[in-house]
């Protein structure tokens, strides 16, 4: 039984392997956060990101702390519970979004609407005695949602308010973003206070849109006051009257217990107030979004002008966006192997941690057999919640980051290990284990010695299932701050360049095929000897 | 060691029920002397499988008494009594993923033998079952003709001096030729073992040259038990008659 119990031995080895790896990187990630640093996070579109890596750099420049980012969070709830939980320091936030969605405060539309200094007045309080934030100095601009029409149908049906579409709302295609049909200063708020009832409605994320407006598969659409894009696309935006979207003004959103450790924070990030109007904004977003130069380089330039200096940041030249998708490949490629090692790490941890419960699960279930369907079909629903509502899930208990991811893909590599792990010890050749115990054996020799060997096979088959499961989901990790492949995708998606999409997307699908490959060749080492398909 | 009179294996009014309901043996009695081969015959379902694994404990009577050289199956542990009493099926059973040598000598290392023994003992019985030991030790049990592996499955029963064999059609699933040859021989191994077999065969032509006595079984029921002669010359019911008529038994 030795070369069996190598077998064994090596499973159990690789593992062990992987966990101490895992140990050692959580330990060390844990280490480091105790050093004097902050995490600025941002919501994931661009200008959140433009303003989140303005505070980065300000922050850099102006004291000794070192700074993380975290950006690219999946919204408003997402990363408001991240600077909750403390996974975040600060981030950039709209008041008039702390006024609807994270105060739930009714708005008060006509005369009795409140100015934007009474907005802020509010959340100041409410913010302090409730969750212990703090709102730093406005940087000035308002950047609220609004409605827009396509300049053609503004035109044709002579549209100046909302009000005036709200009577025409039955003959117009509309886009809106997820998170404006769900809010109140959103879809909701208009449907009861203008009775606004679109009939062909599409959810579309925010860089799709404009693409459709412009294109004219779409009439009606949400945007930001401060949107680059409006200006390319030539759209009309719709006088709100009555008063459905407060006023948002765009300011740092800082936790009191990080202002309380390091005042300085205050101080250099109280040089951004009342510094960007409306279209110095939408310059600097159409730097960002439709030119396409660098965040980091648009955030630099315009701190640079804002103090006088010269932009530390070199602006990149056009032939830079014109390079050909494998040349930005080469010139991206330590962005992208860092994300590729993040991404297998993700990955990795999981699946070990999946094979420590599911392996041993299934083996246990093998012995009651009357309840093993039941637990692997409820393992099983796991396997069809969406993978971006799991990510969301794990948020309020583990914060935004790796944690949250790894948990994710765990979960979602327990069904095929766990259902090949059954069957295959379950199904192992009835003769040889009527033989084994016949010729007698005990129940754990026979699962050891001939159930286990006959089943490493299929068990492989559900570890590789599970593994290219896991490297495809963990793209969606980055909407949630875990980095990897994911943030190429995500950055793409928002910006609306295939070839960013695909920088990220190419070695995702390579990374799954090599990672299939190379369990397939474990699983090869690891087949016993004598089994139909081993040399 | 077991008495000479005591039979190495007896069961007395013995009763299966298995789950769902199949009473599949209604108050069987049989013994086997030592020395001795007595085949079960019977048309499928008749229960001879089941009947075969009560003496080593794969199927528990739900009532009646299963004793093996004198002693009940149930006084011990399991295991050990399977390591005493050789078992072969009528598929190939042999453990796929094992070389020939580590299939012979599983007994004989679940009895912890010292492994110098082991290794002498797996050579003398694959030599005994006709297999060249140096040339088939390491290969596996795909790496065989159909009649080897059911030589090995022979040797692997018999390897820890089992001294009573159960068989579920040892040669059901061999060609005839090969079957032929294996009875043969199983004759002699059988003689220079010195072993008695319970031995369950469909071939009323099988069970009238090997064995001494035969047990012809029919719903869970054992209708009568006798040398060939005397159920051919004495079938108790008109069922034995026409079962040794479809079988075609010369003696
Ligand atoms: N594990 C089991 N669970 C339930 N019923 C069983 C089980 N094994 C056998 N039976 C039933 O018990 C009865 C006797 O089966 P058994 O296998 O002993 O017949 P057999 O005489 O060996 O038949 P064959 O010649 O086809 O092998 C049959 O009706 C069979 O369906
Ligand atoms: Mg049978």
């Amino acid at each position: 039984m030795r070369s069996v119990k190598g077998a064994v031995a090596r499973w159990v080895g690789l593992a062990f392997a992987w966990v101490g790896l895992a140990l050692v990187i959580l330990i060390a990630g844990a280490s480091s956060a105790r050093a004097d640093k902050v995490v600025v996070g941002s919501k994931n579109f661009s200008e959140s990101r433009l303003l989140a890596e303005m505070f980065a750099q300000l922050i850099e420049s102006r004291t000794s702390l070192q700074v993380e980012r975290r950006f690219n969070l999946a919204g408003t709830a997402i990363c408001f519970g991240a600077l909750e939980s403390g996974d975040i320091d600060l981030y950039p936030e709209y008041t008039g979004t702390g006024f609807v969605t994270l105060l739930n405060l009714p708005v008060a539309s006509g005369p009795d609407a409140l100015s934007p200094a009474q907005v802020l007045a509010v959340v100041r309080r409410e913010f302090r005695a409730r969750h212990d934030m703090e709102w730093l100095g406005p940087l000035g601009f308002e950047n609220a949602y609004e409605v827009a029409v396509t300049r053609a149908v503004a035109e044709r049906f002579k549209l100046v308010t909302i009000g005036d579409l709200a009577n025409v709302d039955a003959r117009l295609r509309f886009a809106f973003g997820y998170e404006f049909m769900e809010r109140e200063d959103g879809l909701v708020g208009l449907r009861r206070v203008y009775g606004l009832q679109p009939q062909d409605l599409t959810g579309m994320q925010q860089s799709l849109k404009y693409q459709a407006a412009g294109d004219g598969r779409i009439d009606v659409l949400d945007v930001y006051t401060t949107d680059g894009l409006i200006l390319v696309h030539d759209l009309v935006i719709l006088q709100d009257d009555r008063g459905v979207f407060p006023p948002y003004a765009a300011a740092p959103l800082v936790r009191g217990a990080t202002l309380r450790e390091y005042p300085e924070l205050a101080v250099a990030l109280g040089e951004l107030t009342s510094v960007l109007d409306e279209s110095g904004m939408r310059e600097l977003n159409r730097q960002a979004e439709v030119d396409q130069v660098p965040i980091e380089t648009v955030a630099a330039t315009f701190l640079a002008n804002l103090s006088g200096e010269n932009a530390v940041h070199e602006i990149p030249t056009d032939s830079d966006r014109d390079l050909s998708f494998f040349a930005y490949l080469w010139a991206q490629r330590g962005d992208l192997l860092g994300q590729t090692g993040t991404h297998l790490l993700l990955v990795a941890i999981a699946l070990v941690l999946g094979v420590l419960v599911a392996l041993p699960l299934g083996l246990f279930l093998h012995r009651r057999a009357s309840s093993a369907e039941t637990v692997i079909r409820g393992v099983g629903v796991l396997q069809t919640i969406p993978s971006i509502a799991l990510l969301a899930f794990m948020i309020p208990a583990l914060g935004v980051g790796a944690k949250p991811a790894v948990a994710a893909l765990f979960l979602y590599s327990l069904f095929p290990i766990l259902r090949n792990t059954y069957t295959g010890v379950s199904g192992a050749d009835p003769n040889a284990v009527e033989s084994a115990r016949a010729l007698g054996m005990t129940s754990g020799q026979v699962m050891r010695s001939v159930r286990l060997p006959l089943a490493a096979p299929i068990i492989m088959a559900g570890l590789r299932t599970a593994a290219v499961i896991s490297v495809g989901t963990a793209t969606l990790a980055a909407f949630i701050g875990a980095g990897g492949l994911g943030q190429p995708i995500v950055s793409g998606l928002q910006l609306n360049d295939t070839r960013i999409v695909l920088s990220g997307a190419i070695p995702a699908a390579l990374l799954a095929l090599a990672v299939d490959a190379l369990l397939g060749g474990l699983e090869r080492r690891l087949r016993p000897k004598g089994l139909a398909g081993s040399k | 060691m077991n008495d000479r009179s005591d039979p190495i294996l007896q069961a007395r009014d013995v009763h299966v029920h298995y789950t769902g309901g199949v009473h599949a043996l209604r108050g069987v009695s049989v013994h086997v002397a030592t020395g001795e081969t007595v085949a079960l015959v019977g048309e499928s379902g008749s229960g001879k499988s089941t009947l075969l694994k009560t003496f080593n404990r794969l199927v528990e009577p739900t009532q009646g008494e299963v004793r093996v050289r004198g002693e009940a199956v149930d006084a011990g542990r399991p295991e050990e009594l399977r390591r005493s009493i050789g078992y072969i099926q009528q598929e190939s059973s042999l453990l796929p993923h094992w070389t020939v040598g580590r299939n012979v000598g599983l007994v004989p290392r679940l009895l912890g033998w010292p492994r110098e023994r082991v290794e002498v003992r797996t050579q003398e019985l694959l030599a005994l079952v006709g297999l060249e030991p140096a040339a088939y030790v390491d290969r596996y049990p795909l790496q065989l003709s159909g009649g080897q592996r059911q030589r090995v499955a022979f040797a692997r029963a018999l390897a820890g001096e089992a001294k009573v064999v159960l068989m579920d059609e040892p040669f059901g699933a061999l060609d005839p030729l090969i079957r032929h040859d294996m009875q043969r021989e199983f004759s002699q191994w059988r003689e220079r073992l010195g072993i008695s077999t319970l031995m369950v065969t469909h071939d009323l032509q099988v069970a009238a040259r090997l064995a001494d006595r035969i047990a012809v079984m029919r719903d869970g029921e054992i209708l009568q038990v006798g040398s060939a002669r005397e159920l051919s010359e004495a079938p108790a019911t008109s069922y034995v008659q026409d079962l040794l008529r479809r079988g075609e038994v010369t003696i």
